[in-house]
């Protein structure tokens, strides 16, 4: 392995325990990639013994003021990351060996164990064992004490670390194990006198016990979070999850076979990271599988940017819009309270399957959705699941719709009384509503340009894939999204950007970017179908492609592992 | 891992649990593979008829290790492997605290799993050698 790829594995982070300190300097110099730089912190290595720190006093590579000073000197931004969960790139997930007792298990039983970029098996421990926590409080507090007194100024985030099982987001946090039993039945306990009218719910309703689980694990996260934060009040930015591609459970099996690891596999986990809105890491990938389209694709992705843009809550105030940002047609917003497969919903009505063969990853799964009129963007639909909002819900979907949003309400399953409000809503307001019975009941309501189409998800299930698939598309169609349309053959991944444009790009009100990329073993096909309101402006970064553009659109032809960007102008 | 050969992991239930689903069955199969990756339930429809098992369900449940293990072996003739190794959850995790890296994570079914023949495979072998001498 190059040293460089230890020490930088992947994107902005920096591994510096990978190298000696000696030469920290010239390795943040020479660094070509994304900035700002992530320095995880790596507690296993400030504390080998209970009760020890070493922040640089016995050996050089602990010394965080070094390194915030060589970063500092070379005139580049570091970021301190620090884990909240165990963190799979580390041996033991980061804690000390001497705590290294309990393994976390997933939900099949399985130790939790991750392969890293260099084929090192990580084991990583279950963070409910509470000796785990005493000794990560004792941690951060002298962390806090060393940054403060030596003035380290650089921001800290807290890191969650996550990864995709079965194409959901899951943190690495969440164990099944006995240590996490163990202390689920103690808060069982302790709650008998404290809240007993939870324990007559569990004894009615034993399917409660799943509510109660999460909330005990939401219990000690916050934890974990709150004594990072108060310890580190000073240097504290927020909050960072991340998705470590190649660590769900399956991926250590994968990694076993050359012929079973290859680069295809990890584009939906990169994609499905991006659009939950979770940074993803490559970090636990071998350079080879980053050789190819794949490492192409990760870097156009995640730029500067995008992780500026990724960091923006309060911390940086630049604005986006002219660089180029993942393409948002549609944001799923998650409300209400407790757990709740949106996926699932999403896959059931046909929606998952419309949107990957029309606008592939050009949709977001909201989470704390709040409405902030300011950013509100005409172009964007919005979809809620009507079962699952709250009153305060539901006034965020009025609030769009008065707003000349565009708005999905699936009112499965949704309270009557909202049901109620609604039509009190549409009548008090004089809103003209129109309802037609096309496979669900749907009824739209507008309001200048704002829209509410409400419809029947269960209507959806019960019928055959053609027909949700064309439910889909009549609806979306009604709403004028302007799109350019791709005809692919299957294993080609695609991937759509935009920003407005410059000052020598009157004529466009905005640029779309596609970047294409055939992962595959063999050669492939796409095609871009001409459209009114786009011309093709450029093609850039084009690699093992042939490009022809015809009256009809542009055909892209894609041999094994090759990649290209295509730029269009939109105009009205 | 050996080569051409098929993997299963499975899941054993001491207890029938609270899962409905798990009530009624102690053996459940956690990972299906071979050497190209997870087999896709299309590939082994055959023997999930012989054997009764719900395709639409999302896990292969068995009762008893019996079968199991003859469902494993049917598995393992039917896609023409040389054998078959299986695992369970619980050895799996013994196994993983001794693995520090690839080379002997390679090793895990090998070493704590138990692999059928598949004899058939051996009979096929020998027919094609005999036609040619």
């Amino acid at each position: 392995m190059v040293e460089n790829d230890a020490v930088f594995p992947g994107e902005n982070w920096f591994f510096y325990w990978k190298t000696s300190p000696s030469l920290w300097e010239s390795k943040l110099q020479q660094f070509q990639g994304v900035n700002p730089i992530f320095v995880p912190i790596y507690w296993g290595l400030h504390s080998e013994y209970s009760d020890q720190f070493d922040f640089g006093e016995h050996k050089p590579e602990t010394n965080l003021k070094r390194l915030a000073d060589c970063a500092a000197k070379v005139g580049r931004e570091v970021i301190f990351i620090l884990p909240l969960t165990p963190a799979p790139f580390f041996i033991n997930g980061g804690i000390p060996s001497y705590l290294a007792r309990n393994i976390s298990k997933n939900r099949e039983g399985l130790a939790m164990s991750v392969m890293d970029n260099t084929g090192r098996v990580n084991r990583l421990y279950s963070f409910y064992d509470p000796k785990i926590f005493q000794a990560f409080r004792k941690f951060v507090y002298h962390l806090g004490q060393y940054f403060s007194q030596l003035g380290i100024s650089s921001s800290l985030f807290g890191l969650d670390c996550m990864r995709i099982e079965d194409g959901h987001l899951v943190s690495y946090f969440k164990d099944h194990s006995q240590v996490f039993d163990g202390g689920f039945n103690r808060y069982i306990k302790q709650m008998q006198d404290s809240e007993p009218d939870k324990i007559e719910k569990l004894i009615e309703k034993p399917e409660y016990e799943n509510d109660l689980k999460r909330e005990y694990s939401e219990l000690i996260r916050n934890l974990y979070f709150d004594s990072a934060k108060d310890s580190l009040a000073g240097n504290w930015a927020g909050l960072i999850k991340s998705c470590f591609i190649g660590g769900s459970g399956i991926d250590i099996f994968r990694r076993s076979f050359s012929s079973w690891d290859s680069e295809k596999e990890y584009f939906s986990p990169l994609m499905k990271s991006i659009v939950n809105e979770v940074y993803p890491s490559t970090v636990l990938l071998p350079s080879e599988i980053k050789a190819k389209s794949f490492g192409a694709a990760t870097k156009h992705i995640i730029d500067s940017s995008y992780v500026r843009k990724f960091l923006s809550n309060d911390y940086y105030e630049d604005d986006f819009s002219l660089t180029f940002q993942p393409l948002v047609f549609f944001e799923i917003v998650e409300t209400g309270i407790g757990h709740y497969d949106y996926q699932s919903s999403m896959a059931q009505s046909g929606l998952s399957h419309y949107f990957n063969a029309r606008f592939p990853w050009s949709f977001t799964m909201k989470k704390d959705f709040v409405v902030e009129i300011e950013d509100l963007d005409p172009q964007t639909v919005y979809f809620f699941i009507g079962e699952r909002l709250t009153s305060e819900d539901f006034n965020k979907v009025l609030k769009l719709f008065m707003n000349g949003m565009r708005v999905f309400l699936d009112v499965y399953e949704m309270d009557q009384k909202l049901l109620q409000k609604l039509e009190v809503f549409f009548a008090e307001n004089n809103i003209q509503t129109e309802s037609v019975n096309y496979i669900s009941p749907v009824v739209k309501a507008s309001l200048g340009e704002g829209t509410i189409i409400t419809y029947n998800r269960q209507k959806l299930v019960e019928s055959s894939h053609p027909k949700k698939v064309g439910f889909w598309e009549t609806m979306i169609k009604f709403l004028n999204i302007k799109h350019l349309n791709v005809q692919a053959d299957e294993g080609i991944e695609y991937f759509w950007k935009s920003r407005a444009s410059n000052t020598y790009e009157l004529s466009y009100e905005e640029i779309r970017r596609v970047s294409f990329y055939n992962p595959t073993s063999y050669k492939k096909k796409a095609h871009i179908v001409s459209s009114q309101n786009f011309a093709f402006i450029k093609n850039v970064d084009q690699k093992n492609v042939d490009i022809q553009s015809t009256p009809i659109g542009i055909d892209v032809s894609m041999m094994p592992g090759g990649s290209v960007t295509l730029d269009f102008g939109f105009y009205e | 891992m050996k080569k051409k050969s098929l993997y299963l992991l499975y899941h054993f239930s001491e207890a029938p649990s609270q899962d409905s689903e798990f009530a009624s069955a102690r053996y459940r199969v956690v990972y299906l593979f071979n050497e190209q990756g997870l087999l896709k339930s299309e590939q082994f429809k055959k023997v999930c008829d012989e054997f009764g098992i719900d395709k639409d369900k999302p896990n292969i449940d068995f009762p008893t290790k019996e079968e199991l293990t003859n469902f494993a072996e049917k598995l393992s003739e039917q896609q023409g492997s040389h054998s078959i190794f299986l695992l369970s959850v619980n050895d799996y995790n013994i196994g993983i605290e001794s693995c520090h890296d690839i080379l002997a994570f390679k090793e895990i079914f090998s070493r704590y799993g138990t692999e059928l023949d598949n004899s058939s495979s051996d009979k096929t072998d020998r027919g094609l050698f005999s036609k040619f001498f």
